[in-house]
């Protein structure tokens, strides 16, 4: 049975959740999302990674943290759309088209960019 | 559910997950594609190529992708006629021609069944520079050795005969193979000169510091020389025997002319010839210290040109500075190796006469009065004499410096204007 509070996770939306919100979440609220979810330091290390994104990937959870995002678990977003993007602008609030070749199969997505100056944490979410 | 099915399932998705991340991981990409070209399988690498040269994520056939700078892929899978095999093998994709980043890729396409290609691209923009230089270095010593005459190298046996020798050797120095092999390379010194007879000292030199640098002159085969340089180091890969070396001729004269035109240019006055008042100081202070110290005389003169003044306003001054020239000239021939003209003024000039007395400084004025006199310049149609007044001294000992010694002379110059002018007078 689905709780108020899963309902409520279930319509915050890609487009419009703000850095803020995904901040205060908790690791159940982050797997309720419908969208993918990677959220990663400034030395791009990969500090949350939710349900969405690991079954999207084919990839467990758990194993991404710690790991470099854009060297081992995302390099095809290791390129100036991306990862080069996060390294030169200040702020991030943007949603791009992509191609993902999640579980080797190319999967045009949407990912939306956040970074905010006072937020040590940004944020690649992505919607298919 | 049995706890052993359990245990298969998770072993499954392991392995499952290990092959995934197997093929995330991969650096280099991978592609599967139709004949067409349509994608159906590719990892995170060829996305990350293909970005590279379409700019713009899009991953929905690998033809497409590559049209821009290798349109000929679709048509090497379309006329592969057998059904499966190798396509191409590291076919170089060009990316773009310079900046960071891919510049240069290598495609592997196989025919891997009737419907389906796979592709391979690596980056190999670091192997193909490293490529380019090499063939640059080849080219470059290409040239230096066999397409230039600038340069002869042969080997040459350890007693001194010619052992090798190429296209470069017969231009630059005449001979061919079968005139010069077995030939001791003193062939190529002059008959007079000393280096001849020092050729074992040249090898043995070369044997000991592994090398040996000497300049001098090479002769021709048909008796004209040049400046050259003369490089001779121990041991030749291409000789059978171990006592061998290996001689390099260069053809230094442009270096060489460069070298004494520069000399010359720092030296001389360059309107008359004489040398310039800065190494006229040079040479009487050198010549001052070293007849001092073997206990030799010096002398010097000075003199310029009666009238010159005259000369100037009424013929001109191209005319003025022709009677110098003459005059410099005429003088250089009388002294010969004997003393050293210098320029030190506007027609003023002074004779550096080392191992001269006073009486020997006279004797010299006098020829160079007479000389001068002799001298005829055609001016405006008519013949117009120039005279030279001259002083001499002689240096005393202790030698002072040759300010104090020009100074006299100077005097005794003035003395013989004062007196009548194109004469000779002595401190």
């Amino acid at each position: 049975m689905t709780t108020l509070d899963e309902i409520n996770t279930a319509l915050i939306g890609f487009d419009t959740v703000s850095i803020g919100d995904l901040e205060q979440m908790n690791a159940v609220d982050r797997d309720a999302l419908a969208f993918g979810l990677i959220g990663f330091s400034e030395t791009n290390e990969v500090e949350i990674y939710n349900a969405t994104e690991a079954r999207l990937a084919g990839l467990r959870a758990e194993r991404q943290i710690g790991q470099a995002l854009f060297n081992t678990v995302a390099p095809c977003m290791n390129n100036f759309l991306v990862a080069q993007r996060f390294e030169d602008e200040a702020e991030l609030n943007e949603v791009i088209d992509y191609v993902l070749t999640l579980r080797m199969r190319p999967k045009k997505v949407m990912l939306r960019l956040l970074k905010q100056p006072g937020t040590a944490r940004r944020y690649i979410l992505v919607k298919w | 559910m049995s706890n052993t099915l359990d245990c298969d399932d998770i072993a499954e998705e392991d392995e499952h997950e290990s092959l995934l991340s197997f093929f995330y991981m991969c650096p280099i990409g991978v592609v599967r594609m139709n004949l067409e070209g349509d994608i159906d399988l590719a990892n995170p690498h060829a996305a990350q190529y293909l970005l590279a040269i379409t700019r713009k994520p899009a991953m929905d056939n690998f033809f497409s992708a590559l049209e821009t700078c290798a349109p000929e892929l679709r048509h090497m899978v379309r006329t592969f006629r057998e059904k499966s095999g190798v396509i191409c093998e590291q076919h170089r994709v060009f990316v773009r021609a310079s900046g960071p980043g891919v510049r240069v890729l290598a495609c592997s396409m196989i025919k891997a069944s009737p419907s389906m290609v796979m592709a391979v691209l690596q980056d190999i923009t670091k192997q193909v520079e490293q490529e380019r230089q090499l063939a640059q270095n080849d080219v470059l010593l290409d040239a230096l050795l066999a397409g230039v005459n600038d340069f002869s190298l042969f080997s040459v046996k350890s007693f001194g005969c010619i052992e090798t020798w190429n296209a470069a050797g017969a231009r630059q120095l005449g001979y061919s193979v079968s005139e010069v092999v077995g030939k001791p390379i003193s062939l190529f010194y002059r008959p007079n000169d000393p280096s001849r007879g020092k050729l074992s000292e040249q090898l043995a030199a070369a044997a000991q510091e592994g090398w040996h640098v000497q300049d001098g002159w090479c002769e021709r085969r048909d008796g004209s020389r040049f400046s050259c340089q003369i490089m001779t180091s121990v041991g030749d890969e291409h000789s059978q025997s171990s006592a061998s070396f290996t001689v390099v001729i260069r053809d230094v004269t442009e270096r060489r002319m460069t070298t004494d035109e520069l000399r010359k240019l720092l030296t001389t006055d360059q309107m008359t010839g004489a040398f310039n008042r800065g190494r006229f100081f040079e040479l009487a202070k050198h010549h001052i210290h070293r007849c001092e110290q073997a206990g030799q005389p010096l002398s010097v003169i000075m003199f310029d040109v009666d009238h010159f003044k005259a000369i100037n306003d009424n013929f001109g001054h191209a005319i003025g500075d022709e009677v110098l020239r003459r005059l410099v000239n005429c003088c250089k021939v009388q002294l010969g190796d004997g003393g050293f003209l210098g320029r030190l003024g506007g027609e003023e000039f002074g004779v550096l006469l080392p191992n001269a007395d006073l009486e020997g400084a006279k004797a010299v004025a006098e020829r160079l009065r007479v000389a001068a006199a002799a001298d005829l310049v055609a001016v405006g149609g008519s013949a117009t004499l120039t005279t030279v007044s001259l002083g001499c001294v002689a240096a005393e000992r202790p030698m002072g410096g040759i300010d104090d010694l020009l100074k006299a002379a100077d005097k005794a110059l003035y003395e013989a204007k004062r007196s009548g002018r194109n004469r000779v007078c002595a401190a």
